[in-house]
C-alpha cells in the first residue's frame, strides 16, 4: 500500500470507521495469521494472536504517528504477543550456539542432504528469537531493515539473527538431532 | 543470494501455513470486538485536527483589524469637533453646514 493510502486508512481508522477497519483486515488479516502460525505453530494461538493484535491496533491507533509504516507497527505488536504467549507455554528450548567453524563443508553437506521433514520440525523447535526473524525474511520478504523496524532492533542485530537462525538449522540438520550446547 | 537451504526454508514455511487463514468467524469476532466505544470517541476528538479554511480565516482576521482600526481611523462621531443643537433631550449633530445664502427666494 502506497504512503498516501496509508495515511488515509490510519486517518479513517483514527476516527473509528469500521470499514476501513475492515479494509485493514483485510489488507493484513491472512497474512498476519500465517506468520503467527509459523511463529506459535499453533492454530488457535494463531487466532487469538492475530484476534488480539487488531484489538490492540484498533485501540491504539491514536498512538500510531506514521513516523513507521502501519504494516511493521501492526507486526510489532503481533510478534509482542506471539512472544508472550510463548512465554506462557513456559516451555525450555533447549538450543545453542551452532557449530564454530563449519564453513563450506558444512553448507555442501546439508544441501546434499536436506530433508524437509526434518527441517520442517527443526524450523518448529527453533527459538522464538530466530524463528521470527527467519519467518519475517523468508516468509514475509522483509528487508532486513524493516524487519529492524518491527523488533526495534538494529539491522547488524537483525542480521546476526538471521546468520544465526539458518546456521543453526543447518547444523541440526547435520546433527540430525538437538540444537545442542545450553539454551539461549 | 539465496541457495537451495533458503528456496526450501522458504517453501516449508509457505507450505505449512497454507492451511491457515482468517476464518469469517474469526473476522468477525475482532469486528464485534473493535466497534468504538465512548473512549474511542473522547479520545478520537482530542487527537482530531481542526481544520479551518483558509479565505474564512482571512475574512476574519481582516474583520477583525478592521474593527479594531475603526476608532484609530478616527471615524466615529467627534462631538467636540462638530455642532451640536440641543432640543430639549435631544440632540442634532451637524457634521455638514452649507451656505444657504443665494440659494433664497
Amino acid at each position: 500500500m502506497d504512503t498516501y493510502n496509508e495515511n488515509e486508512l490510519v486517518g479513517k481508522l483514527k476516527k473509528g470507521d469500521m470499514d476501513s477497519f475492515e479494509r485493514l483486515l483485510d489488507l493484513y488479516g491472512n497474512r498476519l495469521i500465517k506468520t503467527c502460525y509459523l511463529i506459535l505453530n499453533d492454530k488457535d494461538e494463531a487466532e487469538d494472536a492475530v484476534q488480539e493484535t487488531f484489538i490492540r491496533v484498533f485501540r491504539n491507533i491514536h498512538n500510531f504517528n506514521l513516523q513507521s509504516s502501519l504494516y511493521t507497527w501492526i507486526y510489532s505488536i503481533a510478534l509482542n504477543i506471539c512472544r508472550d504467549m510463548l512465554k506462557r507455554r513456559k516451555y525450555e528450548y533447549p538450543c545453542g550456539e551452532y557449530l564454530s567453524g563449519e564453513g563450506d563443508n558444512t553448507e555442501e553437506l546439508v544441501l546434499d542432504r536436506i530433508d524437509r521433514e526434518a527441517l520442517r520440525e527443526k524450523l518448529f523447535d527453533l527459538p522464538v528469537i530466530y524463528k521470527e526473524v527467519l519467518v519475517l525474511y523468508y516468509f514475509e520478504g522483509l528487508t532486513i531493515k524493516e524487519i529492524g523496524q518491527v523488533l526495534g532492533e538494529k539491522e547488524g542485530t537483525v542480521k546476526s539473527k538471521l546468520s544465526r537462525g539458518r546456521a543453526m538449522l543447518r547444523s541440526a540438520l547435520i546433527k540430525g538431532g538437538e540444537f545442542i550446547e545450553g539454551q539461549v | 543470494m539465496k541457495d537451495r537451504f533458503d528456496v526450501e526454508l522458504r517453501s516449508i514455511m509457505e507450505e505449512e501455513s497454507e492451511k491457515v487463514y482468517m476464518s469469517d468467524e474469526l473476522r468477525s469476532r475482532i469486528l464485534g470486538r473493535s466497534r468504538p466505544d465512548f473512549i474511542f470517541r473522547v479520545r478520537s476528538l482530542l487527537n482530531s485536527y481542526i481544520e479551518i479554511p483558509v479565505p474564512l480565516a482571512i475574512g476574519v482576521v481582516a474583520i477583525a483589524i478592521m474593527v479594531n482600526l475603526i476608532p484609530a481611523l478616527n471615524i466615529d462621531v467627534d462631538f467636540n469637533s462638530r455642532r451640536v443643537i440641543e432640543i430639549e433631550n435631544s440632540q442634532v449633530v451637524v457634521s455638514h453646514a452649507k451656505d444657504v445664502i443665494g440659494y433664497e427666494d
